[in-house]
C-alpha cells in the first residue's frame, strides 16, 4: 500500500501529462493500451505475488535500482524527456518487487515488465526515422495489390495517385503506433491464449508478425478502393473505415493462423516434444 | 514490521526523486529575460537585394493547415522574398515560447512527408558566417516530377543553433542548470529546384547572408543564434569551430577561417549594413 502510494505520487503526474500529450493526440496512442493491459496483468498476478514468501535478500540491489531509477525519473521529468520519465516506471516497479518479494517476484512478472516497456514514448526523431521506411514498404505492397485488383495507381512514397484522386500516404497508411499496438496484441495473445509449446509460440510469433504487416497494408488498399468505388457510403465512413481494418484483420488473421497451427499440430509432430516436456507457466 | 520499513524507505526514495525533479525543473522562462520577439517586426521586409514580395506561401507547407484542430503554441512568419534577378525563396519561421511539440511539427522532416512531399535526401551542413558556423539541415524534396523543392533550415534552442536532437537536449539542460527554460525556433528557407539542387542551396546561402548582415545584433541573436564559443571557453556543448564544409562562397569561407580563431560576440558587435 505504501509503495503503491509512492508510485502513484511519482507517476500520477507523468501519466496525466502523457494522456494529454502523445497518448492523447494519437501520435503514440498505443502507450495507454499497453498500460491498461499491464495493470490488468499485474492485478491478475497480485494474489500470487502476495502469496510468495517474503524475500529481502536482494534489498541492497533493489535500493540501488530504486535510487538510480528515481534519478532518471528526476532527469526525465525536469528536462521533459518522456523516454526517461515514463521508462523509469518499469524499473521502479521492478525495483519495488525485487525489494519486497525477491527474484521470485520478478520472475512472476517476467512477461509483464518487458511488455510494459512498450508504453515508453519513443523519441519523435526515431518515430520519423522508422515511419518513412514503413510507409515505403506499405506503399510498394499497396501498389502491388492495387495492380492485382486492376486499379491504376502510382506513388512516390509520400503521395499516391489513383483514379484522378490524390491521397497522402501519411493519412492512409497506419503509423508506428498501430504497428506497435498490433505487436503488443500479438505478444499478449501468445502469452495468454495461443500456443502450448515453445516451438508453436515461435512459429506463431513469426507468422503473426507477417500477418500484422499484411493487415497494415490492407488499410491503404481499402482506402484507395473506397475512394474509387465509393458504393454510396458517406464520406466519414470512407475516411474512418480503413482505420479499423488493421486491428480487425490482424486479430482475425492471427486467430486463423493459430487455429491452423493447432490443426497442423494434431497432424504433424510440431512442438510435440516441447509440449510433453511440460506446459510453460502462464501466471503473470 | 520489517516489510513496512522497507516499503516506507522505498516510498521515501520515490518522494526524493519527485522533489529532485521539482528542484531541477527551471522556473524562469528565457522569454522573461530576453522578451518575446515579434518576428514580423524583427525581420525586415528588405534584406539587402532581397525584398518581401508576398506574405502568403499558398500551398507551401504549414503543419497547422494539415491539423487545424491541433493547437500549436507558436508565432509563424511566412514570407516570399525575391532578389533583383527575380529568383524567389520562401521563408517560414516558427517560434515557440516553450519547447514542446510545436518545434517538431515544423521540422521539414516531419511536415513535408505529412503533406505528400517525399524527402529524397537530407544531410547536415554548416554555413560559414562572419560570426561563426551556423549548423543547417539540407533537404531535397519532391511532390512529383514537376514540383521539387530544396529546403535549408536551422533550429534554435534559446540563443544557440542546434546540431541535432541530442545537442538540443544538451542545450536545454545547460539552460536548466541556470534555472532557465529556453524558447525555440525553426527557420526554414525553401525554393523550387529547376535542375541542380546545389544552385537552390547557393541561393539560400545568399539570402541567409543578406539576412544576417541586415539584422540588428539582438535580432540576430534571436534568429540565427549566438556564435559557437571556442572549446577553450569551457562550453561542453559546442565543438571547436572547424573549417567550413559547405560549398559556400570563397568570401564567406575566408571570413570563417579568420572568424574561427576569434569569434566576436554578436551582442556587442555593430551590425554591418550592406
Amino acid at each position: 500500500m505504501v509503495v503503491g502510494l509512492g508510485l502513484c505520487s511519482l507517476y500520477g503526474p507523468t501519466l496525466w501529462d502523457l494522456m494529454h500529450g502523445v497518448w492523447g493526440n494519437g501520435q503514440q496512442g498505443h502507450g495507454l493500451f499497453v498500460l491498461v493491459v499491464s495493470l490488468l496483468l499485474m492485478c491478475r498476478a497480485w494474489p500470487t505475488l502476495l502469496g510468495l514468501p517474503r524475500d529481502r535478500s536482494q534489498a541492497r540491489l533493489a535500493y540501488l535500482a530504486i535510487l538510480a531509477t528515481a534519478g532518471f525519473y528526476a532527469l526525465g521529468r525536469s528536462q521533459e524527456i518522456p523516454f526517461f520519465e515514463a521508462g523509469s516506471m518499469v524499473f521502479m516497479v521492478a525495483g519495488c518487487t525485487l525489494l519486497l518479494r525477491g527474484w521470485a517476484g520478478l520472475h512472476l512478472h517476467r512477461f509483464t515488465l518487458p511488455f510494459m516497456l512498450m508504453l515508453v514514448p519513443l523519441p519523435v526523431e526515431l518515430v520519423d526515422l522508422l515511419t518513412t521506411p514503413l510507409h515505403n514498404t506499405l506503399c510498394s505492397t499497396t501498389l502491388d495489390w492495387l495492380a492485382r485488383l486492376g486499379q491504376d495507381a502510382r506513388s512516390d512514397g509520400a503521395t499516391l495517385w489513383s483514379g484522378g484522386h490524390e491521397l497522402l500516404m501519411a493519412r492512409i497508411c497506419p503509423g508506428l503506433p498501430t504497428l506497435i499496438s498490433l505487436g503488443a496484441g500479438l505478444l499478449l495473445y501468445l502469452h495468454l491464449v495461443a500456443a502450448r509449446s515453445l516451438t508453436q509460440r515461435l512459429l506463431l510469433a513469426g507468422v503473426g508478425a507477417g500477418l500484422i504487416l499484411l493487415a497494415c497494408a490492407a488499410r491503404p488498399v481499402l482506402a484507395v478502393w473506397l475512394v474509387n468505388h465509393r458504393v454510396g457510403l458517406p464520406a466519414w465512413l470512407v475516411q474512418s473505415l480503413p482505420t479499423a481494418v488493421p486491428y480487425v484483420m490482424g486479430l482475425l488473421l492471427v486467430l486463423l493462423a493459430d487455429l491452423s497451427l493447432r490443426g497442423l499440430h494434431r497432424l504433424l509432430p510440431i512442438g510435440r516434444a516441447d509440449a510433453q516436456r511440460g506446459q510453460p507457466q502462464r501466471s503473470s | 514490521m520489517r516489510e513496512l520499513t522497507h516499503a516506507v524507505l522505498a516510498a521515501c526514495l520515490m518522494m526524493a526523486g519527485s522533489l529532485l525533479a521539482q528542484a531541477l525543473t527551471p522556473t524562469i522562462k528565457l522569454t522573461q529575460q530576453l522578451g518575446e520577439p515579434r518576428f514580423i517586426t524583427v525581420v525586415p521586409a528588405q534584406l539587402g537585394p532581397w525584398g518581401n514580395v508576398e506574405d502568403d506561401l499558398g500551398a507551401v507547407l504549414d503543419p497547422q493547415t494539415l491539423q487545424p484542430d491541433r493547437k500549436l503554441n507558436s508565432e509563424v512568419l511566412k514570407r516570399i522574398y525575391a532578389n533583383s534577378s527575380g529568383e524567389r525563396v520562401m521563408v517560414l519561421l516558427a517560434y515557440a515560447p516553450d519547447l514542446g511539440p510545436t518545434l517538431h511539427a515544423y521540422r521539414p522532416e516531419a511536415c513535408y512527408p505529412a503533406q505528400g512531399w517525399a524527402v529524397s535526401s537530407q544531410r547536415s551542413d554548416e554555413m560559414a558566417l562572419q560570426e561563426g558556423q551556423l549548423p543547417l539541415r539540407r533537404l531535397e524534396t519532391a511532390r512529383d516530377a514537376q514540383h521539387r523543392e530544396a529546403v535549408s533550415y536551422w533550429t534554435l534552442i534559446g540563443s544557440h543553433a542546434s546540431r541535432g536532437a541530442l545537442h538540443s537536449q544538451l542545450l536545454r539542460m545547460e539552460y536548466s542548470s541556470h534555472n532557465l527554460e529556453p524558447d525555440g525556433l525553426v527557420m526554414r528557407i525553401s525554393s523550387p529546384v529547376n535542375g541542380d539542387p546545389a544552385t537552390a542551396f547557393a541561393l539560400h546561402d545568399d539570402f541567409l547572408r543578406a539576412l544576417v548582415t541586415t539584422l540588428k545584433p539582438d535580432a540576430r541573436e534571436r534568429l540565427v543564434g549566438l556564435p559557437n564559443p571556442q572549446a577553450s571557453t569551457g562550453s561542453w556543448l559546442t565543438p571547436a569551430p572547424e573549417a567550413p564544409r559547405v560549398a559556400a562562397s570563397a568570401q564567406a569561407a575566408s571570413a570563417s577561417a579568420s572568424g574561427a580563431q576569434q569569434v566576436p560576440d554578436t551582442r556587442s558587435a555593430q551590425p554591418t549594413r550592406p
